[in-house]
C-alpha cells in the first residue's frame, strides 16, 4: 500500500505537511506549503512546491536498487540545473538529498475543470472525453502540440535526451508546455538517440490518445522541424534531417521486431 | 475409395519456363522417409539426435497417400533448389550493379543552411 | 451494451467447441476448448477439454532452426491432434471451428501447421477456419483463466517483450523491447554456457539463477516504456566466454572476494532484466492509472519474475497480480482455441486463400470486435 510509503517520506522529512498528488512508476509525487529554506523565492508559484520521493524498490535487489535511485536522483538534478540555465521550460531545483531519493522543487502546472493536474494528457483527455472532434483539433489543440515538438526541439538542439517522453511529462502552464520526470535522461548528440526519444513519444501519443494521435504527431513533429529551422545557422536543418531519417528507421525496426510468436 | 485413385501430382509454371513442369511420383517404392526432408545436419553433428522421425505409412489409401506425397515433396523440393541455384548464379552479376547504383546515387542531403 | 456472442451457434446447440493448433515457434499446441452460450463470467467460464503439447528439443548450444522446427511439428501434428480429439472426447464433426495461429512467429513452423488446419477444415466437411494472432492468444487466454477485467498485460516470451493495454477496442502496446526479446536473451545466454534445452533452456536458466548470490555489475536500459537487452547480452556473452573458455578468466566479486560462478552470473542477467521489465510494467500501470497486471507468455512462468511482480503490485493501491501456470502461460494450442471462438462469435472467418500466415503480425493490428469497453 502507498501508505507504507507515505510514512516513509514523513520519515525523511519530519514536520513537513505533504500530500500526495500522483504515484508514478519510479516515484511519489508530493505537494507542500514549505519551502526548506527561504520565506519568499523567486518563483512563479509561491507557498506552493513539489516533493518528489523515490522510494527503494522492495522488487530491485538492494545493490541495484541503490544505485538506480542515487544515480537517477542526482542525473535529475543535474538535468534540471542545466534546463533551467538554458532557460528551457522545467521546474526549478530547490534542494535535495541523493541517497535517500529527494528532490524539492518549483510548482508548475493549475488545476483542470475536471479537478486534475494540467498535464498534456489530462487536458487531451478531458477535451477527448467532453468536447466535440472539433475542438479536439482546434488551434489551442495544435499550437500546444506544436509548442510542445519546439520544446523538445531545443531539448534535443542542446544534445540533451529526455529518456521517458509521453504525454504525462507535459506539463501545461497557461498553455505553455514546460517538460518534468527526467530520471531517465542523458546527453547524446547522436541522432539516433534523438530518434528513440522521438519514437517513445510518438507510441505513447497513439497508445494514450489513439483517436487523435495521427494529428497530435503531426503537429509535434512540425513544431520539433521548427524550431530547428530557426536554428539553421547552427546546423539545426541538417540536424533535424538526420534525426528525422534515422525516426523512420526506428519506426521500421519496430515493425519488424515482432518477428517470433 | 481404392488406392489406385489417390496420386498427388503437381505442376509448376513460371514466366520464364517454356512449359509447365509436371511432377510424377511414378511406380517406385514409397515411404514417409523423404530424402529432403531428414532433419539438418547441425542437429546430429551437435550430438543430438532426432526424435522426430515420421511414422512409417500405413496400409490403407491414406497411408499410401502419404507415402507418395513424401516423394512428390522430395522431387518439388529438389527442383525448386536447383532453380534457386540458377537464379543466384544470374542475380549475382546483377548485385554488384545494385550496390554500385546505391553508393553512387544515395548521396546525403545537402543542408541548405550552411 | 455488451456484444451478441450467440449468433452463430449452431442451432439447436447450447455451446460452441473450437479446435485450436498453435506453432509458432518450437511449441506444438493443440487444444479444444467449450463455450457455453452466454457471456463469459465467473459462473460462465470457458471449459478446456484439452490442451496436448509437444516441444522440439535440440541440443545444448543449439538453437531451433525453421527447417527442423517445421519437421517437428508436420511430423507430429496428426498424433498430437488425435490425442487432443480423444482428451476431449469429440469428434471432429463436433467442432464448430478450427483455429491457427496466423503470426507472429517463424515461417517455416507456421506453415507447417496452417496446412494440417486447412486439411482438416476440408476433410471434415466445410468448417470454417480463423486465423489468430499468437499475442492476442495469449492476452484472451489469461484473461479467461485468471478472471483478469482489464489489466495491463507483461507478455514475455521466446519472441515477444511487449507491455500491452487495452483501450477502444484494440489491445495497445505502451512498451517493448528495442532489440532482442527476453526469452531469446535469456536462451542465447543459456548456449553461450551450454546449458541443456531440456526441458526448457530458461528453465534451466532459473534454476541455476537461484543458486546464484553475487551480482555482477550489468548495464541497466530501460528507456521510457521500452527496454533494450541486445547491450546487456553482450556483455555478460563475452564475460562468460572469457571465464568459461580458453582464457579462463578469473572474476571475484567485489565485495566479499569470492568467485563468480556461472550461477552468479544466471542469477544477476535475471536481477537485472527482470528489474528492467516490472520497471516498465509499472509505468504503463501509472501512465493509464491501472493497477492489474497480467503476466503471460513463456517468460512469465519464471517465479522469480512473478516475484518481483507481486512486489511492486505490493506498492500500488489496490495492485493485483494475475499469473497462469506452465500449462497457459508457455506456447499452447488452447489459447488460440479460445482466441478463435472469441473472434469466431462475432462472426469472424478466413477464406481459404486468406489463411496466409504472416511472420510479422503487431498485437495492435487486431480488432477486438468481442469487447466494448
Amino acid at each position: 500500500m502507498t501508505d507504507r510509503l507515505v510514512s516513509q517520506i514523513q520519515n525523511h522529512l519530519p514536520n513537513i505537511p505533504v500530500q500526495v498528488v500522483s504515484q508514478g512508476a519510479e516515484a511519489l509525487v508530493f505537494q507542500t506549503s514549505v519551502h526548506p529554506y527561504i520565506d519568499k523565492p523567486y518563483l512563479k508559484n509561491q507557498g506552493k512546491y513539489i516533493i518528489k520521493y523515490r522510494p527503494s524498490k522492495p522488487y530491485r535487489h538492494p545493490t541495484i536498487d541503490a544505485s538506480i535511485t542515487k544515480n537517477r536522483t542526482i542525473g535529475e538534478v543535474k538535468f534540471m540545473n542545466k534546463l533551467t540555465k538554458l532557460g528551457i521550460n522545467a521546474p526549478s531545483v530547490i534542494s535535495a538529498d541523493y541517497n535517500r531519493g529527494i528532490i524539492w522543487m518549483e510548482f508548475l502546472g493549475t488545476e483542470l475543470t475536471n479537478g486534475d493536474i494540467s498535464s498534456l494528457k489530462n487536458w487531451l483527455w478531458y477535451l477527448e472525453k467532453n468536447e466535440s472532434k472539433e475542438k479536439c483539433l482546434n488551434d489551442q489543440v495544435q499550437s500546444v502540440c506544436r509548442k510542445v515538438g519546439k520544446l523538445i526541439g531545443k531539448l534535443h538542439l542542446n544534445d540533451m535526451i529526455h529518456g521517458d517522453l509521453t504525454s504525462s511529462n507535459i506539463i501545461l502552464e497557461d498553455f505553455e508546455p514546460a517538460l518534468i520526470d527526467f530520471g531517465l535522461s542523458s546527453y547524446s548528440g547522436l541522432s539516433e538517440d534523438k530518434a528513440v526519444d522521438l519514437y517513445v513519444l510518438e507510441r505513447a501519443i497513439l497508445s494514450t490518445h489513439s483517436v487523435f494521435s495521427d494529428h497530435y504527431n503531426q503537429w509535434l513533429l512540425e513544431g520539433y522541424e521548427e524550431i530547428h529551422k530557426e536554428f539553421s545557422k547552427q546546423g539545426g536543418t541538417k540536424k533535424y534531417v538526420e534525426t528525422y531519417r534515422k525516426l523512420e528507421d526506428v519506426r521500421l525496426r519496430g515493425r519488424k521486431r515482432s518477428m517470433l510468436g | 475409395m481404392s488406392s489406385s485413385t489417390l496420386i498427388p501430382t503437381a505442376e509448376y509454371s513460371a514466366p520464364d519456363l517454356k512449359e509447365t513442369h509436371k511432377f510424377d511420383v511414378g511406380n517406385g517404392d514409397h515411404s514417409t522417409d523423404g530424402q529432403t526432408t531428414q532433419i539438418s545436419d547441425i542437429v546430429i553433428n551437435a550430438g543430438g539426435e532426432d526424435r522426430d522421425k515420421p511414422s512409417e505409412a500405413k496400409d490403407t489409401p491414406l497411408g499410401h497417400l502419404r507415402a507418395k506425397l513424401t516423394t512428390l515433396q522430395d522431387q518439388v523440393n529438389v527442383f525448386l533448389t536447383e532453380r534457386m541455384k540458377q537464379d543466384k548464379s544470374k542475380n549475382a552479376q546483377k548485385e554488384e550493379e545494385d550496390i554500385e547504383r546505391r553508393i553512387l546515387d544515395d548521396g546525403v542531403d545537402e543542408d541548405d543552411s550552411d | 451494451m455488451t456484444v451478441d456472442l450467440d449468433k452463430y451457434a449452431k442451432p439447436g446447440k447450447d455451446h460452441y467447441i473450437a479446435l485450436g493448433l498453435e506453432g509458432s515457434a518450437n511449441k506444438l499446441g493443440v487444444g479444444v476448448i467449450r463455450h457455453n452460450l452466454g457471456q463469459l463470467s465467473s459462473n460462465n467460464r470457458a471449459q478446456v477439454l484439452s490442451n496436448v503439447r509437444d516441444t522440439y528439443i535440440t541440443p545444448p548450444g543449439e538453437g531451433f532452426l525453421p527447417r527442423d522446427t517445421a519437421r517437428h511439428h508436420r511430423n507430429w501434428v496428426v498424433r498430437i491432434i488425435k490425442r487432443a480429439l480423444i482428451d476431449a472426447k469429440i469428434k471432429g464433426t463436433d467442432i464448430d471451428c478450427i483455429c491457427f495461429t496466423q503470426g507472429p512467429g517463424m515461417g517455416a513452423p507456421l506453415q507447417s501447421v496452417v496446412i494440417a488446419a486447412r486439411t482438416l477444415a476440408q476433410l471434415w466437411g466445410d468448417i470454417p477456419l480463423v486465423g489468430v494472432n499468437h499475442c492476442i492468444g495469449h492476452i484472451e487466454m489469461g484473461r479467461e483463466i485468471t478472471g483478469a477485467d482489464n489489466p495491463v498485460v507483461l507478455y514475455v516470451s521466446g519472441g515477444n517483450t511487449q507491455v500491452i493495454a487495452y483501450s477502444k477496442q484494440r489491445y495497445r502496446i505502451f512498451g517493448e523491447t528495442l532489440d532482442i526479446a527476453i526469452g531469446n536473451c535469456l536462451d542465447r545466454f543459456a548456449r553461450t554456457l551450454k546449458i541443456p534445452n531440456e526441458p526448457a533452456p530458461g528453465y534451466n536458466i532459473e534454476q541455476m539463477a537461484k543458486k546464484g548470490k553475487h551480482l555482477i555489475n550489468l548495464p541497466y536500459t530501460v528507456k521510457g516504456m521500452d527496454l533494450s537487452m541486445s547491450g546487456i547480452l553482450g556483455y555478460i556473452d563475452q564475460l562468460a566466454k572469457e571465464m568459461f573458455g580458453k582464457q579462463a578468466k578469473k572474476v571475484v566479486d567485489e565485495t566479499t572476494g569470492e568467485p563468480i560462478t556461472a550461477e552468479d552470473l544466471c542469477f544477476s542477467l535475471q536481477e537485472i532484466l527482470f528489474s528492467m521489465l516490472v520497471e516498465i510494467t509499472e509505468r504503463a500501470l501509472a501512465h493509464v492509472n491501472s493497477n492489474q497486471v497480467l503476466i503471460v507468455g513463456g517468460v512469465g512462468s519464471n517465479e522469480r519474475l512473478q516475484e518481483m511482480m507481486k512486489l511492486m503490485i505490493q506498492d500500488r493501491k489496490n495492485g493485483q497480480i494475475y499469473a497462469t501456470d506452465e500449462r497457459f502461460c508457455i506456447d499452447n494450442g488452447i489459447m488460440i482455441a479460445h482466441a478463435g471462438l472469441l473472434s469466431y462469435r462475432t462472426g469472424q472467418t478466413n477464406d481459404i486463400k486468406d489463411t496466409v500466415c504472416t511472420q510479422r503480425f503487431r498485437t495492435d493490428e487486431v480488432f477486438i470486435k468481442w469487447r466494448d469497453d
